[in-house]
């Protein structure tokens, strides 16, 4: 594997019962790049990332972060690492606004406790301010600053999945999985959803692994791609391979485009 | 949680947006509000000064239930007890060692804090539902000893004292009437921060995705223990205060019945601010006390078949129905009502 490796896996193998979810998946995150998860439904793209944050504990194979070992770590000490994610289905927390959304996902980076906090004077406070201060950089680097006092419970989707996004890059993210990010979106929302994704990649150089269905997109944006099916890798590569490759094509993308196609004759 | 602030009135800082008292008007009604209950004990009949005392001891356990139940989404049906536990340490440092409050009231909290975190360990393995059933099982085992441990005198309990300052007692009326609203306000300046510093947003992430507070980083079951802890913490003091205020401390001011109530008041007042707590205990023990008022004429006209039982079950069971109608009809409380009547002032002029 290369040198500058973050983040990899190695042989995972991960079963719940008989159903065998991934099976010798292996695979390594550079500093600098996109890397697309990508494959049919229930192929195991959302247990990769769950190994990863530490939610399933695979029976065989190792996941290592920088140096370390992290598959037995549990999850809160993974997040703490440095690995953040967003969920598939949007996992906000309902019952705040979006700055104490964000505010909470500076968890890990906060130093005080609930006597310090509780006194809400000298460290207690100037730690508020401090994080408040990022709170407000993230806000305005993803625009949301109009929805910051909202509960989010009435955001409308396209903008409960930004601040999703917002709490993960909260956290100071070293690594950020994203699972599908634009799942659900319409054009215009998958457009600047992609924007931020390449703004966070390239401002702030921050490596991501990103699970997504809308092939184009991961073709342009993504430096690499991993296919799966049935949980086990078919093919890696850059996106110019995978699009020619018989097998992909066979098992993901054919069936894609034939779809398309199809509809497309429909409409005709 | 505040969400919008006043026509006309922006936030040119972070730290100007996190505090409370924002716009001048808002803290003249503070200052008046504040005044006004200060001296009510000097013009208000001694009834109601009493029911105050009660409500703000009161609160200040339910503001325990706030911090668990409201913030962190963790039932527990043993706060009467853990009061308990804070009344007997305060009875026993207070009279025995003759030791001032500025020490009981703390070490109660303490005392009954750690007795919380004990029972929390609980949590470790169980969640929702079974820790409600663990802390009702705390709740029996606290009044089975209250009631059988030589220290706490059986039956017979404690007799406490008023507390002193500088060799002078803080004695009936308003000394003890001021005593208690200070204590109660202290605690509100700590429970308000907690709820919104690190550790009461961790709670509020516990309670609505525990999935995502742990990818963010949050130790949930440290958290959830932080929460047992400061929920029977403030019991403590609550039950040090309760303690000084009444003078005499026994069993069965701590039963299971008493930790229902807490929970109701919680219920009725909104789960989810402090406004709640207040509203709701102040709301609870005021019908209570008008129940008991209404009570005995209520017997008078009644047929005597009926007679003194049903009187006495009728607390109860319109405590019951009220509880009912609370969580149907207003699931957020009073806080909620209270938050949509203030917006309209709010907005003003420009309601749009
Ligand atoms: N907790 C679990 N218990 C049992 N089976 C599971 C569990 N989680 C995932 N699986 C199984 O593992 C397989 C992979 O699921 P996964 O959610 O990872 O798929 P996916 O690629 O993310 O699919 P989608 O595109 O629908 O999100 C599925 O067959 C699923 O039923
Ligand atoms: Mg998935």
């Amino acid at each position: 594997m290369t040198t500058n490796s973050i983040l990899s896996l190695k042989n995972i193998r991960l079963q719940f019962g008989g159903i065998i979810a991934l099976n010798d998946v292996s695979f390594s995150i550079n500093e600098r790049e996109i890397f697309a998860i990508i494959g049919p439904n229930g192929a195991g793209k959302t247990s990769i990332l769950n190994c990863i944050s530490g939610f399933y504990s695979p029976q065989k194979g190792q996941i290592i972060f920088k140096d370390d070992v992290i598959s037995k770590l549990p999850p809160h000490k993974i997040a703490k690492k440095g690995i953040a994610r967003t969920f598939q289905n949007i996992a906000l927390y309902s019952g705040m606004s979006t700055v104490e959304n964000l505010m909470a996902g500076r968890h890990a980076a906060m130093k005080q406790n609930f006597l310090t906090g509780g006194l809400f004077y000298g460290p207690g406070l100037n730690e508020e301010i401090k994080h408040r201060a990022v709170v407000e950089k993230i806000i305005d680097f993803l625009e949301i600053t109009a929805l910051r006092n909202k509960p989010v419970g009435t955001l409308p989707y396209g903008m409960r999945k930004r601040v999703d996004l917002g709490r993960a890059l909260a956290l100071d993210p070293k690594v950020l999985l994203l699972d599908e990010p634009m799942a659900g979106m319409n054009v215009e929302e998958k457009e600047d959803m992609a924007r931020f994704i390449i703004d966070i990649y390239e401002t702030l150089h921050i490596p991501i692994v990103i699970v997504e269905h809308d092939m184009g997109l991961v073709m342009d944006i993504s430096d690499r791609v991993y296919v799966l099916e049935f949980g086990r890798e078919i093919a890696s590569g850059p996106p110019s391979e995978i699009v020619s490759n018989p097998q992909v094509i066979d098992a993901y993308l054919g069936r894609e485009e034939a779809n398309f196609a199809t509809r497309e004759k429909d409409e005709r | 949680m505040g969400f919008d602030l006043p026509c006309g009135c922006h936030n040119a800082t972070y730290k100007q947006d996190i505090t409370i008292i924002r716009t001048r008007a808002r803290l003249i009604w503070t200052l008046f509000g504040l005044l006004f209950f200060f001296s009510l004990p000097y013009f208000a009949p001694v009834v109601i000064t009493q029911i105050l005392e009660n409500i703000w001891v009161t609160a200040i356990a339910v503001m325990g239930l706030y911090l668990l139940t409201g913030l962190a989404g963790q039932i527990s049906l043993g706060q009467a007890g853990f009061m308990g536990i804070g009344a007997y340490t305060t009875a026993i440092f207070a009279d025995y060692f003759g030791l001032s409050f500025l020490f009981c009231i703390p070490l109660s909290g303490l005392m009954a804090g750690t007795m919380g975190i004990i029972f929390g360990l609980s949590s470790f393995k169980i969640k929702g539902f079974y820790i409600a059933i663990a802390t009702l099982a705390s709740q029996i085992i606290l009044t089975w000893l209250f009631a059988h441990l030589e220290i706490t005198q059986g039956a017979w309990g404690y007799a406490v004292s008023y507390p002193t300052i500088f060799g002078h007692e803080i004695g009936r009326g308003w000394p003890i009437y001021t005593f208690c609203l200070v204590v109660l306000l202290i605690m509100t300046y700590f429970a308000k921060n907690i709820a919104r510093t690190k550790t009461g947003r961790a709670f509020v992430a516990i309670r609505d995705n525990d999935l995502a507070a742990k990818v963010q980083g949050i130790n949930i079951f440290v958290y959830k223990l932080i929460a047992f802890f400061l929920c029977s913490f403030f019991a403590g003091v609550a039950g040090s205060v309760f303690a000084y205020r009444l003078g005499m401390v026994t069993p069965e001011q701590f039963m299971l019945m008493q930790s229902v109530w807490f929970l109701g008041m919680l219920i009725v007042g909104g789960m989810h601010s402090l406004a709640g707590v207040y509203l709701g205990t102040a709301f609870i023990i005021i019908f209570e006390r008008m129940i008991k008022i209404i009570g005995p004429t209520l017997q008078n006209i009644l047929p005597s078949a009926m007679g003194g039982s049903y009187i006495a079950a009728l607390s109860l069971i319109v405590f019951a129905a009220i509880i009912i109608i609370f969580l149907i009809y207003e699931p957020r409380g009073l806080a909620h009502r209270w938050e949509t009547i203030k917006s309209i002032y709010r907005i003003r002029p420009f309601p749009y």
